[in-house]
């Protein structure tokens, strides 16, 4: 044994939240009849009332897809001219926030599972960091693999930038995400956390630059930027370009009310009070991130967005991997907005955590179903009825809008020119692909299928 | 040649196989979890053992670490109390010139470019300084209360 640490055994709480009630049988079995019952009762009326107005049974569906487009194209617009002037109205903003100086004490804490390729240089890049205060925890939460003997061989004082710094180890079984965030929290004594991935890396000024914001008392917690790591690969170039235009802008334009709703899993800075009232990490959802965040907006905390603290994060590189991550990704979003149901449906309590809500159900749901159905749309009319130009002009006007939207992002945050050019088959394929696995995951939700969570193969890019 | 009608067809067929794509992908990792499902769920206790490692030597904290809450190059901003006894002193006591720290009593009008010391010593010293001035020219105080309907208690 190591005589230069000191190893205590502790008891963690293990407690379950309330068991997620869609796993149900019978929830599944109602959530059928009662869906199939409405259908049929909206079908029976048209059938009814079709004959009384001047149209036909054939042009019923010309003009409902006509409106349906219509009414699609409308919220696109808006959605994306929000978020540009909302984004650049947080630029001009951020623009004249001065470094205060501010430098409380800091605790990291590092989750790991099966991370023993990443986990070392995760830690080692966490000794650069550009701040003097803060100590590192790592929480491995049963790995099977060798990441508790590589975490092992850096505890204790390691040599930092400004000063050494204390590194500690909780091993535990395994229990997820939010119980081994909880456990590092618990332990740790600080007023802030920064909450993080095991196979993420910071940039340096990250904790200089996000515990700024805590000079402000509402501010509750800060959401970091998030960038793909392994790139020069189709599906990672588009992700990197996805965290760009389709995350950051919207965190951004977000951030200017200072209501940005999903702190990501990678980097998030909190403040401990703001975590105490929202009840720490829950494992009852599959999106623990988004959970929490909207558990601290409830509580009434402000969330701010810093552009200039980067995570460095591995993105999945084949098909089945994003999959994976974006099925739990929507799953969890709609077991955390099911969650925070009765904030959505009562806006005198909380208006701004209400109007977020919808802007998530608006973001996850109906988003994803309007896109595929205009789509289907015209692959349906260029091969019934040969207008196949009408997917060119449709394919052009949303191309155009993107290309204006990943110039902007990317000149906003000095990232690579090359990735402008996926804007021309981002939301073709890409969007689609990842739409039709929401609207199918989505389908999953409702109908109370189980699911389990997928952890993703890692290739250890952080080296690199 | 006309460019749209190719174009639209390249688009046609990429979108249509992007779907074809994402249904296939999608039904094959249902398929693979599928498989990957076999292990019962059992009920977790409501306490955990676990261990924490830490480095051995636990009384050389960095005091940086407890104390500083600026960055280098930054003054404190919060302020530090005063000590007892000079709280003290300043409320409670009268203020004793020891000749440790020096006082420096500005004169009136210090720092004025217009300001004379010959002037301000002669004005001092003018036997009129207390005396009202009236169309008679300057008269004691004492005289004028005297005088008129005003009377003085």
């Amino acid at each position: 044994m190591n005589p230069n640490v000191r190893k205590t055994a502790i008891i963690l709480d293990n407690r379950e939240e309330i068991t997620p009630e869609q796993n149900k049988e019978p929830i599944l079995i109602r959530r059928m009849i009662v869906s199939g019952v409405i259908s049929a009762i909206l079908f029976a009326i048209i059938y009814y009332t079709l004959p009384m107005t001047i149209l036909s049974t054939s042009s019923l569906f010309e003009y409902s897809t006509i409106v349906a487009l219509v009414i699609f194209l409308f919220f696109l617009l808006l959605r994306y001219f929000g978020i540009l002037v909302f984004a650049y109205l947080y630029a001009n903003e951020y623009a004249f926030k001065k470094e205060n100086g501010y430098a409380p004490f800091v605790s990291i804490i590092v989750p790991v599972y099966n991370e023993e390729k990443v986990v070392g240089d995760s830690i080692k890049s966490l000794l650069k960091l550009d701040y003097s205060n803060y100590e590192i925890i790592v929480v491995n939460d049963g790995s099977t693999d060798r990441t508790k003997d590589v975490a092992e061989t850096l505890v204790g004082f390691q040599k930092g930038k400004h000063c050494d710094i204390k590194v500690s180890l909780i091993n535990k079984p395994n229990g997820g995400k939010a119980k081994s965030l909880n456990a590092g929290i618990k332990y740790s004594k600080a007023d802030f956390v920064l909450c993080m991935d095991g196979d993420s890396t910071l940039s340096e000024g990250t904790l200089k630059l996000a515990v700024r914001h805590f000079v402000n008392p509402k501010i509750g917690a800060v959401a970091g930027n998030v960038k793909v790591i392994n790139r020069h690969k189709l599906y990672t170039d588009l992700q990197a370009l996805e965290y760009i235009e389709g995350l950051n802008m919207a965190r951004s334009a977000q951030s200017f009310a200072n209501l940005v709703n999903i702190i990501p899993g990678p980097i998030g800075v909190f403040r401990r009070k703001a975590l105490q009232d929202a009840g720490f990490y829950a494992s009852d959802t599959f999106a623990e991130d988004a959970d929490l965040t909207l558990n601290i907006l409830s509580k009434g905390w402000k969330i701010y967005y810093e552009p200039r603290a980067i995570s460095f994060t591995e993105a999945p590189e084949k098909l089945q991997q994003l999959l994976k991550q974006r099925y739990r990704w929507t799953r969890g979003i709609l077991q955390s907005l099911r969650k925070h149901s009765n904030l959505m449906t009562n806006p005198t309590i909380n208006f701004g955590t209400t109007f977020i809500l919808w802007l998530m159900v608006y973001e996850s749901l109906l988003w994803p179903v309007m896109n595929i159905f205009s789509n289907m749309f015209f692959i349906f009319a260029a091969l019934v009825f040969g207008k196949s130009e009408l997917i060119f002009f449709w394919w052009a006007g949303l191309a155009l809008l993107d290309l204006v939207s990943a110039l902007y992002c990317i000149a906003a945050e000095k990232e690579e020119f090359r990735l402008v050019f996926y804007a021309i088959v981002y939301r073709m394929f890409f969007v689609l692909l990842v739409d039709i696995c929401k609207a199918m995951s989505s389908l999953e939700e409702f109908l109370g299928i189980s699911m389990t969570w997928g952890k993703l193969d890692r290739i250890g890019a952080l080296k690199s | 040649m006309e460019l749209i009608p190719i174009l639209s067809t390249i688009i046609l067929v990429a979108t249509m196989s992007t779907f074809i794509l994402a249904i296939g992908a999608y039904v094959l990792y249902k398929v693979r979890e599928k498989r990957g499902q076999g292990v019962v769920a059992v009920p977790k206790p409501a306490s955990i053992n676990a261990e924490v490692i830490v480095p051995n030597v636990t009384v050389q904290r960095q005091p940086d670490q407890i104390r500083n809450t600026m960055q280098p190059g930054y003054e404190q901003q919060q302020y530090a109390p005063m000590p007892y006894q000079q709280v003290r002193q300043g409320h409670q006591q009268p203020h004793r010139f020891t000749g440790e720290d020096p006082q420096y009593i500005p004169a009136p009008g210090a720092g004025d470019p217009g300001y004379n010391q010959q002037e301000y010593d002669e004005r001092q010293q003018d036997p009129s300084k207390f005396m009202k001035y009236t169309s008679d020219g300057y008269v004691p105080t004492k005289d004028d209360k005297s005088k008129g309907a005003l009377r003085w208690r």
